[in-house]
């Protein structure tokens, strides 16, 4: 086991000069087809991870053709990505007009006259290493009212338009949530243009009209543009959105269409004035065949109309959306047709589809930036050489096939667990047959509280008990060792829980003071 | 008619079989259900004599015996025999004979996200020295480095120090586990009976006897075919001369079988796994003894061995527990680490008493338990197809078929050094690769973020903390001396 001391010294502390080790098969030009968010996510991150590795990236896009650009909002763990990629929060906030998100709230997905926050953090503290869900069950069925979202700090935060960032000391209450944003994707997407560029980043204006392929190996060998360019590549990421330019188009890969769980097939979006201050989180109000959306940046408010046209006109659905909007309407709504499904492969030959070109998730939780992020990340982790790219490409895809399948569940649920009785979409949507794997959820969360655990996946415990609970799937039993605790205990706990979160929440400031502080410094460093 | 009181039916909940594994049950139920419950054991004939290949086991810091309160080091110590466990050693495994550590500790800081073996990776292709890699990569194994010296001292809280990436557990004596459990068990009131109630009168049946039944029944899923054994032979092995108390076990490899020594306090347990087709009771006595020569043996006992796990262990009102539902050796002490893992997830999936819940609870149960046996034997089964071992024995063993996500972890691992995440996965990343690299798997190639380190400073940062391991071991007291200094602690 032991190498002589002499060998260590010899190997680690050497001062000779490293030259890369260029393996035969490096991957030495990439080619991102697209900009826009997914893009420019993939060209920030790929510059700055493989930075002086030698790789070439070039990005190719054309302002002739418009970017989706409905993902502004995150999940928390889009502040990990920003950080693995050297990117300032403060900065990012100021740059991307971006507030704060603490959740998203549901309004009438149970009863049509109800509403709930699914927090990014927990219910309550666990007690004796017990679920909190299984005290609070045991009070309901004990005659005890409060609901379990008074239990979480982000909810009473969001609520109250309060925000702080969360405590580092893990005894503090203030401690149990996470945070995301809700920016501006087409300034998130100029902004990382700038740095990617900053960083060595190719950017070519250009119309791509078509991919050639290697005939021995099926490869892309190349794009062509409009003016007859040719950009040769070792490996193209295709950021086209949902045409799929390469992954799709020229390597007809082939997509699951998952419409018989989530037909919702066009949306309309349009921003709109600020009229009050908004608060942190992002809001989904179900309307009578879809939902619409509402995202509050700091100088303006994105909102949509997620909807399907079996059960509605697109002049209906768009008046829909004007007539909610709460305040002027700053453009013409835009129009969107999508089909919900994943591309079988998102990594086919020497194509990686990131976004819109590798698969579409409603954005009801929030998951498309997530996904080119997800998406991103597992390049990064597995970027191939020209050897073993088949193996890369399989890995790649068994890992974000699961992401898609549990985010894909996730989001059916809502929609099942709806209450809306009478109106022919939602009794569609709450008698359609759904995915096995979900029945098994539902029924053990109904059965007994059980919650579906696993490591890999964008939606962890809380966020299942949040959406069953908040469309009134509730435990019909609970942990027996809950027992153990005389009800008096318990229910002493979860009071001074209840009193402790409230008077935390309440000395914190609001939320738009907390981001105008957060951006006055860096508006400061740049005058 | 009379009225009837309202009376609150307490929940019935009784084990079958006593021994570690249903004392150790009664215990965890006891302590979770303090005064809610009845409680009632049968122990039945278990007697005194541990289940064949339960002699000893390695208790994790993890543990649900630990976790749930229901022991401590001190008992363990004093009792049960314990001394510390850093690891496995597995005995000239590695290419050229080398040793092979499984030393599960804390991962090894990364600042930059870049996995030091991807550096180290990237240093060895520079250098043209494939064995450089393995070589270099041992030496930033602090915890297995400590083992192989017989040095020990505890985990500190410093993250400065590197005693913050130990994570040691113990080493026992599974009789004396066993009477540390039932004194807990009869401490929180549960009851012993002669006989069982029946199982409809139980709102659950805990049966934690170990049949041979089991494991020839269709419910059982057979893991034994990769070790290469059918049949197990176990002694006391009292070393001849004094000896430092070595805190890891060790795994030989035997023209005919795989030998396990796992040490406790003035004693060892051998455990020889081996095909009864290449060799009889005789010849296996004959070549326990000749593998160990420093040692008395004595206790020899020997019988059917067969790994693997039931489908199925929670039905209706009866959860199978212990090595009659889940066997996978004492090397690692990993059955006992199963026991730990099912006590674990019993206890959050306790029925509520309406019925209702059962179905899902059984079958979370049983997906769970699954999974965290499959990891296991996955992990266990890695040293026995890639090894640097020659022989007949080993040459078949290393033909087995590999479960799908066994293959496609090494598949990752050697083409590129990627660790494949997992739902349930037992072990962190950092044990996964360091059990790969000491097997003396070398990654094709390396990840091209590592092109971004600046070698140099890396390096020197790398040699600086070797340096700090080099002096910490040093300075650390053999393993003998801590464990003396403990017990004069503790009578004191």
């Amino acid at each position: 086991l032991h190498v002589s001391v002499n060998k260590v010294d010899r190997f680690f502390d050497k001062d000779s000069c490293f030259m890369a080790a260029a393996s035969t098969g490096a991957i030495n030009r990439l080619v991102i087809v697209g900009g826009g968010t997914a893009g420019w996510m993939a060209a920030a991150a790929l510059s700055y991870k493989f930075a002086g590795s030698g790789l070439d990236i070039t990005l190719i896009e054309s302002a002739e053709i418009g970017t989706v650009g409905v993902g502004e909002a995150t999940l928390p763990h889009i502040r990990f990505f920003n950080q693995t990629i050297g990117i300032d929060e403060a900065e990012l906030m100021a740059r991307t007009q971006a507030t704060f998100k603490l959740g998203i709230e549901f309004v009438g997905w149970g009863k049509p006259e109800e509403r709930y926050i699914h927090p990014f953090g927990d219910f309550g503290e666990n007690y004796h290493d017990i679920g909190f869900h299984h005290l609070w069950t045991k009070q309901r069925l004990q005659g005890d009212s409060t609901p379990l979202f008074d239990y979480s700090v982000p909810v009473v935060m969001a609520a109250a338009n309060r925000y702080a960032m969360p405590d580092p000391d893990p005894a503090s209450l203030l401690s149990t949530f996470g945070y995301a944003f809700q920016f501006d994707a087409s300034l998130y997407a100029a902004y990382l243009s700038e740095l990617s560029q900053q960083r060595g980043v190719k950017r070519i204006e250009g119309k791509i009209t078509h991919a050639e392929r290697d005939s021995e190996s099926g490869n892309i060998d190349h794009v062509v543009l409009e003016n007859g360019t040719k950009i040769h590549g070792d490996l193209f990421v295709d950021c086209s959105g949902f045409r799929g330019l390469l992954i799709e188009q020229a390597l007809e890969t082939g997509y699951d269409d998952w419409s018989n769980y989530l037909p919702c097939n066009r949306a309309w979006a349009v921003p709109c004035s600020i009229v009050d201050p908004v608060g942190p989180y992002t809001r989904a109000t179900a309307r009578q065949a879809g939902w619409q959306w509402r995202i509050p940046l700091q100088h303006r408010i994105g909102n949509g109309h997620v909807y399907c046209n079996d059960y509605i006109s697109d002049d209906e659905a768009r008046a829909i959306l004007l007539a909610n909007l709460e305040g002027e309407a700053l453009a013409e709504p835009r129009q969107l047709f999508f089909k919900t499904g994943r591309r079988r492969k998102c990594w086919n030959h020497n194509v990686v589809a990131i976004g819109l070109a590798s698969g579409f998730l409603e954005p009801l939780e929030s998951t498309s930036i997530h996904l080119i992020q997800e998406g991103i990340t597992a390049l990064v982790e597995l970027f191939p050489d020209r050897a073993s790219m088949a193996d890369d490409a399989a890995e790649y895809n068994a890992v974000m096939e699961l992401g898609y399948d549990r985010i894909r569940d996730f989001l059916v649920l809502h929609y099942v667990a709806n209450q809306r009785n009478g109106e022919k979409f939602w009794d569609h949507m709450r008698n359609m047959t759904y995915p096995e794997s979900l029945t098994e959820k539902l029924d053990g969360f109904v059965n007994s509280g059980i919650i579906p655990t696993y490591d890999v996946g964008a939606f962890m415990p809380p966020s299942w008990v949040a959406v069953c609970v908040g469309q009134n799937i509730v435990p019909q039993g609970y942990d027996p060792r809950v027992d153990r605790f005389e009800p008096q205990v318990v229910a002493d706990h979860l009071s001074q829980l209840h009193t402790r979160i409230a008077q935390d929440v309440n000395q914190l400031g609001t939320h738009m003071d907390f981001v105008r502080s957060c951006c006055a410094g860096v508006q400061a460093d740049a005058a | 008619v009379t009225d009837i009181p309202d009376v609150v039916v307490r929940p019935v909940y009784q084990i079958l079989g006593g021994g570690l594994t249903g004392w150790s049950v009664a215990a965890a139920l006891a302590s979770a259900l303090q005064g809610v419950a009845d409680i009632y054991i049968i122990p039945g004939d278990a007697g005194s004599e541990a289940p064949l290949g339960i002699d000893a086991a390695v208790i994790y810091p993890e543990s649900a015996l630990l976790k749930y309160d229901l022991t401590n080091e001190a008992d363990m110590v004093t009792e049960a025999k314990a001394g510390f466990w850093l690891g496995t050693q597995f005995a000239a495994w590695g290419p050229g004979g080398r040793d092979v550590f499984h030393a599960p500790s804390e991962a090894l800081p990364v600042r930059d996200g870049i996995a030091v073996h991807q550096i180290l990776r990237r240093l060895s292709l520079i250098e043209n020295n494939p064995a450089l890699f393995g070589e270099l990569y041992q030496q930033l194994l602090f915890q297995a480095r400590m083992a192989a010296a017989g040095k020990f001292a505890p985990a500190a809280e410093d993250r400065a120090s590197p005693r913050s990436l130990l994570n040691p557990a113990l080493t026992v004596d599974t009789n004396g586990l066993a009477l540390i459990m039932q004194r807990k068990a009869l401490a929180l009131h549960v009851t012993i009976l002669d006989a069982p109630i029946d199982a409809k009168e139980t709102r659950l049946t805990l049966d934690c006897r170990d049949n041979d039944e089991d494991e020839a029944s269709q419910d059982w899923i057979d893991a034994s075919p990769c070790f290469g054994a059918d049949q197990i032979m176990t002694a006391r092995a009292a070393p001849v001369a004094a000896h430092n108390h070595p805190p890891y076990d060790s795994v030989i490899a035997l023209k005919h079988g795989t030998l396990h020594l796992l040490h406790l306090r003035g004693t060892s347990v051998a455990s020889l796994y081996f095909d009864s087709a290449a060799m009889d009771d005789e010849a296996a006595a004959a070549a326990l003894k000749d593998a160990l020569p420093g040692y008395q043996l004595t206790m020899q006992r020997s019988g059917k061995w067969r790994a693997g796990r039931m489908a199925q262990p929670w039905s209706g009102q009866t959860v199978r527990m212990g090595p009659g539902s889940a066997r996978l050796s004492s090397i690692m002490g990993l059955d006992v680490k199963l026991l730990s893992a099912q006590i674990e997830r019993l206890l959050t999936l306790l029925p509520d008493g309406g019925g209702g819940d059962l179905p899902s609870k059984s079958e979370t149960y049983n997906v769970g338990v699954a999974a965290i046996f499959d990891h296991l034997r996955d992990f266990i089964h890695m040293p026995m197809v890639r090894n640097g071992l020659s022989g007949a024995r080993w040459e078949q063993l290393r033909q087995e078929p590999l479960s799908n996500a066994l293959a496609r972890r090494l598949n990752q691992f050697e083409r590129r050094g990627h660790y494949v995440m997992l739902d349930y996965d037992v072990f962190e990343s950092n044990i996964w690769i360091a059990m790969f690299i000491g097997l003396g798997i070398t990654p094709d190639r390396y990840d091209r973020v590592a092109e971004s380190v600046d070698m140099p400073k890396k390096m020197k940062e790398l040699g600086q903390m070797v340096m700090a391991f080099d002096a910490t071991i040093q300075a650390m007291p053999s393993h003998d001396m801590f464990l003396q200094d403990m017990l004069k602690r503790i009578a004191a």
